[in-house]
């Protein structure tokens, strides 16, 4: 279970956000739109712990994974290193993972020599394999053609189906909302509040 | 990039060969080996000081000294360079020093580190040290500045040990001005280490040029300058470009 009980958030006098109230239970996976600049990734960055300056109170796990919105891989290691050294896992598991997201053979290739789309997939990998209590998702799906798009949302929600992960998408698309959110809030005004 | 390098190999070969006839070519025309002998010459020199003369142990001494002086120096630079790249405050306080250290003149570090300690081994290693590490804290703390902030996110939420998170994710990011400090160290550091030895040692490449210099000796001094030289060439090519090479693999996508 994941609880933020938001009473403001500021980047020096500029209050970004305001009073925000959000409880995510597991199995649940709350989408989160919002325009742009609105403060989606600031909030996310709240719920995920990574961001501790803020006014209020956040209840989390210890065991969160993340989706960025780039791949954020350690280019400079092998595609199997990018699971075992990141997460601690062993190498038998990273390879179990690597096939279940369809990156079986892949394993000694370096990230930058694979698609985009497989460097998504190597990233969505990674989040799922440390088991995690809490799974978000920072619009892991842009600037992927409409094909690989909907591989990508089918993939997510199979891995999330098998898993009963509370799940936190930020996304701008309301496609991608429905397809994989059980519950959709939207961020707005100034200083943004739910909705 | 090694296809790039191989068509390159025959341009440098012919390159360093025509260096040569033209310094073949200055000395048949001088015409006196005291004031500038013939490459064969300076060659045979090398030679016989190999062979029968000192000349392995004063490179060792002075191949010591340049290897003390990079690890230092290169440490030190890492760690300074590091903080100040990543925290703004430190870096707006050793700034100016930075710059100080940056513009001082080799020589005053060797006089001042002969001076305050002694002629001592460790006087010599910490004057070139000195003089090394402003330049790699500026390039590390170029490098830190363009650190993917991303990747501390990824690093943070992942929970990844601090050592892995240096190992794998710092370093690896920092890997291009870490080769450019290891290559550019080593061409400063052995040309201040003959200095250090020149003006306080009592071995090594820079006393022995010392030493001929005072005798009027210049083949001799060129045999060790030369030799030394083509050590240093050597392990340019034997070690820093292929750990180079090898650093940037992940980079052929």
């Amino acid at each position: 279970m994941i609880s933020v009980d938001l009473k403001s958030k500021s980047f020096g006098s500029a209050q970004v956000l305001g009073k925000i109230k959000l409880s995510i239970a597991a199995g649940e996976c709350v989408a989160l739109l919002g325009p742009s600049g609105i403060g989606k990734t600031t909030l996310l960055r709240i719920v995920s712990g990574l961001d501790s300056d803020f006014v209020g109170h956040l209840t989390k796990p210890i065991r969160i994974a993340m989706v960025f919105q780039e791949p954020t891989l350690l280019n400079w290691r092998s595609v199997l290193q990018n699971l075992t050294l990141v997460t601690g896992i062993s190498s038998d598991a990273a390879m179990l993972a690597l096939t279940e997201v369809g990156l079986e053979g892949k394993e000694d290739l370096y990230p930058l020599q694979l698609s985009l789309g497989q460097r998504r997939r190597l990233s969505l990998a990674r989040a799922f394999v440390t088991d995690p209590d809490f799974l978000v998702l920072d619009e892991p799906f842009a600037s992927l053609d409409p094909e690989k798009l909907d591989e990508m949302i089918s993939l997510t929600k199979s891995l999330l189906a098998k898993r009963d992960i509370a799940a936190l998408l930020v996304t701008h698309s309301r496609e991608e909302a429905k397809a994989l959110g059980t519950r959709t809030l939207h961020l707005n005004g100034s200083p943004a509040i739910l909705s | 990039m090694s296809r790039l390098k191989a068509k390159d190999t025959p341009v440098r070969l012919i390159s360093l060969a025509l260096l040569l006839l033209g310094w073949a070519g200055l000395a048949f025309l001088i015409d006196d080996a005291q004031v500038l002998p013939g490459p064969i010459v300076v060659a045979g020199l090398i030679a016989i000081e190999a062979a029968n003369g000192p000349l392995f142990q004063h490179m060792g001494a002075t191949l010591l000294r340049v290897a003390a002086a990079f690890t230092l120096a290169m440490s030190f630079g890492l760690v300074f360079g590091l903080v100040m790249g990543r925290a703004k405050k430190v870096d707006r306080w050793l700034d100016p020093w930075l710059i100080i250290f940056l513009n001082l003149p080799a020589l005053v570090t060797i006089v001042l580190c002969y001076l305050w300690i002694g002629l001592t081994e460790v006087a010599a290693v910490l004057a070139v040290a000195i003089n090394k590490i402003p330049m790699v804290t500026t390039m590390i703390r170029e490098g830190a500045r363009a650190l993917d902030p991303e990747l501390d996110d990824m690093a943070q939420i992942y929970r990844m040990p601090l050592g892995a998170r240096v190992r794998h994710v710092l370093l690896p990011q920092l890997s291009p001005q870490i080769a450019a400090s290891a290559r550019t160290g080593t061409a400063l550091i052995w040309k201040i280490v003959l200095v250090v030895e020149f003006l306080g040692r009592s071995n090594g490449i820079g006393f022995q040029i010392h030493l001929y210099f005072q005798l009027f000796d210049v083949p001799m001094v060129l045999a060790y300058s030369l030799a030394f030289v083509i050590v240093m060439l050597l392990i340019e090519v034997v070690i820093l470009q292929p750990w180079e090479v090898r650093a940037n693999r992940w980079r052929r996508g």
